[in-house]
């Protein structure tokens, strides 16, 4: 009898114990996620960027990854709701990424309109590439993108920019975490121009190289580690390759010795193949933005990394 | 609780613009089927953007409205053209409509070379998704579609001549040059056609307008439903489930074929 009654308290004890700890739990929970400050991103680099930054201070929402291309994403309700509950997002701008600004503008949230606290121009400061020189009462025609070419990203200095702009922000909104985001930061950069130095020693024989690209995506990439683009596959950013185009691409390829072709895995493959064989470059297939679920590709820095290690094996395969 | 408000928020402008659509929509459809020109919808659409982007070529920055305008302009044109032919026989019209199509597309492309911005900026300000409607969207859209509901109650023409032709296709140009800016050209194809196809399967065709506004309404809901639930693309996810009848009715069709032939056989 002794011995029952003592399993039974013991029973009772271990059960207030666990209904305690999950009390806890649920009450730790919802007290550590209302502290935390909701960003949403664009895309995958961006949301590496700001995690390094805010650190378990943020939880970062990311809309998409380099599988994708991020001038169309399919927007889904789930986006929408994201938006409304968002405190900062970091949007690509120059016209890149639209489909992030129309969630903006239907979530009605107006702590993330375009010049609110809670909205990053992430660019700002950069050096903006391809700005078409605009003169009045001309005709248009041959200007590349009005605001010049948005893949800002793929260059580290400008990752250090972006990084410091949300530093800046994120410390404004939240002024008592300001030193935890500058140590964050300095962490961050720290660690770009470690790999940075490693990958330009590495690339340094390949420095000069020539490139095609499919869309104007890797002109940053290409001018920051000294990859020199002759041309694009697609006559004009987002009109596909045309025959006259391709012949005419392929006779400057030649007579310039380029040695590979450059485009992200959702570019058509077969343009890609049909000039490689035609001028025997090397079709090399690069990401844009880093891809969570593949390790390698699994945030910015491994990113650059990847794209650097994929030319240089493109290059050493030709050469050999 | 707070997230089913956000979330109806979200979803009634664009379930309310559905429920226009498919009103006006089904309509047309069963008209284009009586005329035996599926892809009208299409090659208008088409001319529509074509229209539309001429207007970026000829404006720096164009309002929606001049957008619009030109993209009306532009079906209307196209619509004439293709209501001129409507007499022969339905192989050349249903080729004579491909023809437009390709035109209209390739002058497209045209034209936003020629603009040399990304054209992926301007397609997407031309063609719409149906999750970013808004009240004010719906009610203006609504108004159009009204009108020419009216317009086609009032002047009903019985004899098929060219007058009553063009006043078709240039109300359809207008209505799809809308359309397609808010929904996109998926959305409006799908319909137009299917459920007017799934009806022809199903019932007979005195019911064909009901029971097709009833399969896209059952659709659209349904569509609207799983979309929510299970966080999927909203239009794509309502013209699966729009098709998936469709399959439904044709398995229902053969397998009635099925029994005539075996009655036939033994009889």
């Amino acid at each position: 009898m002794r011995k029952q009654k003592k399993i039974a308290s013991l029973a009772k004890i271990v059960l207030l114990n666990q209904v305690l700890l999950f009390l806890f739990s649920i009450l730790g929970k919802s007290v550590g996620e209302a502290k935390k400050i909701k960003v949403v991103s664009p895309i995958c680099t961006f949301a590496d960027i700001a995690k390094n930054i805010g650190g378990d201070r943020v939880d970062v929402i990311n809309l998409s990854d380099g599988l994708n291309d991020p001038h169309f994403v399919e927007p889904r309700p789930s986006m929408i709701i994201h938006m409304i509950n968002a405190e900062v997002v970091i949007p690509i701008g120059l016209r890149l990424d639209m489909w992030f600004f129309s969630l903006i503008e239907k979530s009605a949230n107006p702590k993330i309109f375009e010049g609110s606290s809670g909205f990053i121009r992430t660019y700002e400061g950069v050096r903006i590439l391809e700005v078409p020189e605009y003169k009045i009462g001309q005709p248009r025609i041959g200007d590349i993108h009005p605001e010049g070419n948005p893949h800002y990203w793929l260059s580290p200095d400008n990752a250090k920019i972006i990084a410091m702009n949300i530093t800046k922000k994120l410390s404004e909104i939240y002024p008592e975490e300001k030193g935890y985001f500058m140590k964050n930061a300095e962490i961050f950069i720290g660690k770009i121009d470690e790999a940075e130095e490693d990958l330009k020693k590495e690339f340094s024989r390949f420095e000069g190289v020539k490139a095609i690209q499919y869309h104007k995506t890797f002109t940053y990439f290409a001018d920051f580690f000294k990859i020199k683009i002759v041309g694009e596959l697609e006559p004009y950013p987002g009109i596909p390759p045309t025959p006259s185009h391709i012949s005419q691409l392929a006779e400057k390829m030649k007579k310039e010795r380029v040695e590979i072709i450059i485009y992200e895995p959702f570019r058509n493959k077969k343009d890609v193949e049909r000039l490689s064989k035609i001028t025997s470059a090397t079709p090399t297939e690069l990401y844009a933005d880093c891809v969570p679920q593949i390790n390698e590709l699994k945030d910015y820095i491994s990113l650059i990394r990847y794209n650097i290690r994929k030319i240089m094996m493109s290059i050493e395969g030709k050469r050999k | 609780m707070h997230e089913l408000k956000d979330i109806l928020s979200l979803i009634l402008p664009a379930f309310f613009i559905s429920l226009s659509l498919i009103l006006i929509h089904v309509y047309f459809g069963t008209k284009i089927f009586e005329r035996g020109v599926i892809f009208a919808d299409i090659a208008i659409a088409q001319s529509a953007f074509l229209g539309s982007s001429i207007a970026f070529l000829l404006f720096d920055n164009p309002s929606k409205e001049l957008t619009y305008l030109f993209g009306v302009l532009s079906s209307v044109l196209f619509g004439l053209l293709i209501s001129s032919q409507m007499k022969r026989e339905v192989v050349f019209k249903e080729s004579f409509i491909g023809v437009i199509y390709a035109l209209t597309s390739s002058l497209s492309i045209i034209v936003l070379s020629k603009l040399g911005r990304e054209s992926e900026h301007i397609r997407y300000m031309l063609t719409g998704n149906i999750l970013f409607v808004s009240w004010e969207d719906v009610i203006k859209a609504s108004l159009i579609y009204l009108v020419i509901g009216i317009l086609h109650i009032i002047f009903k023409m019985k004899k098929e001549s060219f007058v009553s032709e063009f006043f078709f296709f240039s109300t359809f140009g207008l209505v799809v040059s809308s359309s397609v800016s808010l929904a996109g050209v998926l959305l409006v194809f799908s319909y137009l056609i299917v459920p007017v196809l799934t009806s022809k399967l199903l019932f007979s065709p005195r019911y064909t307008l009901l029971s097709s506004y009833l399969i896209a309404l059952i659709s659209t809901i349904i569509g609207f439903t799983l979309s929510v639930v299970n966080d999927l693309p909203t239009a794509p996810t309502v013209i699966s489930v729009c098709i998936l009848f469709f399959f439904i009715a044709l398995f229902i069709d053969s397998i009635k074929n099925l029994k005539k032939k075996k009655q036939k056989l033994s009889s």
